[in-house]
């Protein structure tokens, strides 16, 4: 049987996710946050900003008190997240079930596994600055001996992939033969030819010196097979898709993705 | 209660009457506006001087225009029901701005009387409750600066309900009844307390009676002799088995009846309190405009009467973790003053159910708005906004329109509305 939630107020200053590039401004849509984008979600999420959301934008100075002891007693996180999930009543009893298992699936993970797991989330949204700086950290850590060398290899395949996507091929490149010394794999050594061609950078002869011409003729037919159906499918890309607009649209739309772009350039500068 | 002034305006169709009330006086005063004939009284009539920005009404706008010195709209309330326009100056100008210059003018002479600008609240009695008219007071009012909190409007059946329910208990302790003689015709008004129930309900209405006559007969001999037989018949048909406390007189017809109505006066005041009171709508307005100033009424009933509506109007909703009913309309509300505005989430819903009882009946009726022409969107993501206001005592609408779910899923404004008739499947 259906239902009517009552909404709560309006902020007017709403509670900005950098990750998302999102502004949230009731309490349903902190919950749909917190469900859907549990990955997002970092240790530190509870803090004074979102007290001070909760208590004065959204003028539910009970739920940030219950937030507030409940937390600050026992400085558990994901609790506290079910808590509150389970107060605003957004949720049904078997959505919160689902996100209780989701949290105890998220806590068996490791610290870095979790950086991994929003590095991937935010790939997916396309989010690639944001990743670059998750999997970056974890990166930096690669020496950690806590850290197996293939999760290590996977976050620098992530990394790659991500400073693909933002065409920073040479430090995708970078990555990708990072990979290679340590595993010598033929698939990342064909991913690193792969990038040079895209990016017209020259072959590093340390490396490529030793594949057979044979191989490399291979890949280079490989490439241009995938070239091929990739323009092929330009029709649907996100840019094309703009120029298939009415004038206004289009207008609006690729300023829209110019500022994106911007945004994703100015997060590289930071 | 802290001072400022508590204003009763009788906004008939032709003229208009003001009665005040400030901290320390037990009665609520009426203004005078001028030295003339009737002083609690001035015509709907505004006037523009010519090629100055002056605005005159009542008597100074007919004499300026008399003398050439600038137009005339009379008649001002009719104007702005037809939303007309007129011109002044060679100027058009809306009849809702003819309105501002008319109240404001209006509430100076209060204003300066009184050596104060603070309204504690103010209370506008209109005969008939046209949203076109009351719209553009409730706007004209805010504009003098007046928040919308201290401006109310009810029915003059209403007015009358207040004013003789402040008077004393024994005045109504039966039924009280009211003759309304004006211009506009004779309406007959009737007040009774129904005890036995829980609160005690105090019930008026109003009956225009055909039997009402222009004023203008009231100055030949033969004429004043006819509204004599006519009131007369009246009250010996009208109130003869009925028990009454207390019978007013109100109106611009009435107030020579001692003149003219000899024998009606005879009928009506036997073993009856009979009152001529001059500004009775004015005066019932003050004391509901104090009634509304207070936390907890004074007055121990549920109100009906016209204006007021018979029906709970309720919606089943989850608020955190509970299933609540969500009142929206109760049963003697004012239908003007019904307005409610709050935001939903259809949970595995694609129309909104409300629940409508009326007054007497057992059994509540569902009436459903479906939310056609909204986006398809998952479960759960799409905030609706749902308005609720009448159109009259007994016809409200229900509007619904898409406000999407933040940034995460914008909304499109698309927009429902449907109107439910009281007592038509509603």
């Amino acid at each position: 049987m259906g239902r009517y939630i009552l909404c709560g107020k309006e902020a007017d200053l709403p509670y900005e996710v950098d990750e998302l590039d999102i502004r949230i401004y009731t309490i349903e849509e902190l919950c749909y946050y917190i469900y859907n984008y549990l990955p997002l979600i970092g240790e530190d999420f509870i803090d004074e900003r979102l007290l001070f959301f909760i208590r004065h934008e959204l003028e539910l100075p009970e739920i940030a008190d219950k937030i507030e002891r409940f937390y600050g007693a026992r400085s558990e996180q994901d609790a506290t997240l079910q808590m509150l999930l389970s107060d605003v009543g957004y949720f049904s009893d078997p959505e919160l079930s689902e996100f209780q298992n989701r949290l105890v699936y998220r806590r068996r993970k490791s610290s870095q596994e979790r950086i991994k797991m929003k590095g991937d989330s935010l790939l997916r949204l396309k989010r690639y600055q944001s990743a670059v700086r998750c999997y970056k950290t974890l990166a930096q850590n690669g020496s950690d001996s806590r850290v197996s060398r293939e999760f290590y290899v996977s976050v620098l395949e992530s990394l790659a992939s991500a400073y693909g996507h933002l065409c920073e091929f040479d430090y995708a490149l970078d990555c990708l033969l990072g990979i290679y010394d340590l595993n010598h794999s033929e698939r990342i050594l064909k991913k690193a030819y792969e990038v040079c061609i895209l990016s017209g950078t020259e072959l590093p002869q340390s490396v490529f010196s030793k594949v057979p011409d044979q191989k490399l003729q291979k890949w280079q037919q490989d490439y241009w097979n995938r070239e091929t159906i990739a323009r092929r499918n330009l029709d649907t890309d996100e840019t094309m898709q703009i120029f298939l607009q009415d004038s206004e649209t289009q207008k609006k739309e690729l300023a829209e993705y110019l500022d994106r772009k911007k945004e994703a350039c100015r997060g590289m500068l930071e | 209660m802290e001072d400022g002034l508590i204003i009763g305006f009788d906004l008939c169709k032709d003229f208009c009457r003001i009665s005040y009330f400030v901290s320390g006086q037990e009665e609520p005063s009426d203004l005078v506006f001028s030295e003339e004939e009737n002083p609690y009284v001035i015509q709907n009539s505004i006037c523009k001087r010519k090629g100055e920005d002056v605005w005159l009404i009542g008597q100074e706008a007919y004499e300026t225009a008399l003398l050439g010195g600038g137009s005339i709209v009379d008649k001002l309330l009719r104007l702005v029901a037809r939303q007309g326009f007129a011109t002044f100056d060679g100027q058009k100008y809306s009849a809702e701005e003819l309105l501002f210059h008319f109240l404001e003018r209006t509430l100076e002479f209060l204003f300066a009387e009184k050596k104060t600008r603070t309204v504690l609240g103010i209370m506008y009695s209109v005969q008939e409750l046209n949203t076109t008219v009351l719209d553009a007071v409730i706007r004209c009012t805010k504009r003098l600066g007046i928040d919308r909190k201290r401006i109310h409007i009810i029915s003059h059946t209403e007015s009358y309900l207040y004013y003789v329910l402040s008077q004393k208990r024994e005045l109504w302790s039966n039924i009280s009844v009211l003759y309304d003689l004006s211009g506009d015709g004779l309406n007959y008004y009737e007040l009774e307390v129904l005890r036995g129930m829980q609160p005690n309900v105090a019930k008026a209405s109003r009956t225009f009676l055909e039997e009402g006559f222009s004023l203008e007969i009231l100055d030949s001999a033969a004429g004043r002799k006819m509204a004599d037989n006519i009131m007369t018949s009246c009250v010996d048909r009208m109130l003869r088995k009925k028990l009454i406390s207390s019978a007013y007189l109100s109106g611009r017809g009435m107030d020579s009846c001692q003149k003219w109505g000899e024998n009606f006066l005879r009928v009506l005041c036997q073993r009856r309190k009979v009152f001529f009171i001059e500004n009775i709508f004015a005066k019932g307005a003050v004391y509901a405009a104090c009634e509304y100033l207070r936390e907890n009424s004074v007055y121990p009933f549920s109100i009906m009467c016209e204006g007021r509506i018979d029906v709970d109007i309720s919606m089943e909703i989850t608020q955190g973790n509970n299933q609540r009913t969500l009142a929206l309309a109760s049963v003697g509300n004012n239908w003007y003053e019904t307005k409610e505005d709050f935001d939903i989430i259809p949970d595995q819903e694609t129309s909104i159910r409300m629940k409508v009882k009326r007054l007497g009946e057992r059994m509540p009726i569902m009436i459903e708005v479906p939310m056609d022409g909204f986006p398809k969107r998952p479960q759960k993501v799409s905030r609706v906004n749902v308005a609720l206001s009448f159109v009259s005592e007994k016809m409200f609408t229900v509007t619904l329109t898409d406000k999407g779910f933040g940034e995460f899923f914008p909304g499109t404004d698309a927009t429902v509305r449907k109107t439910f008739t009281i007592g038509d499947g509603a």
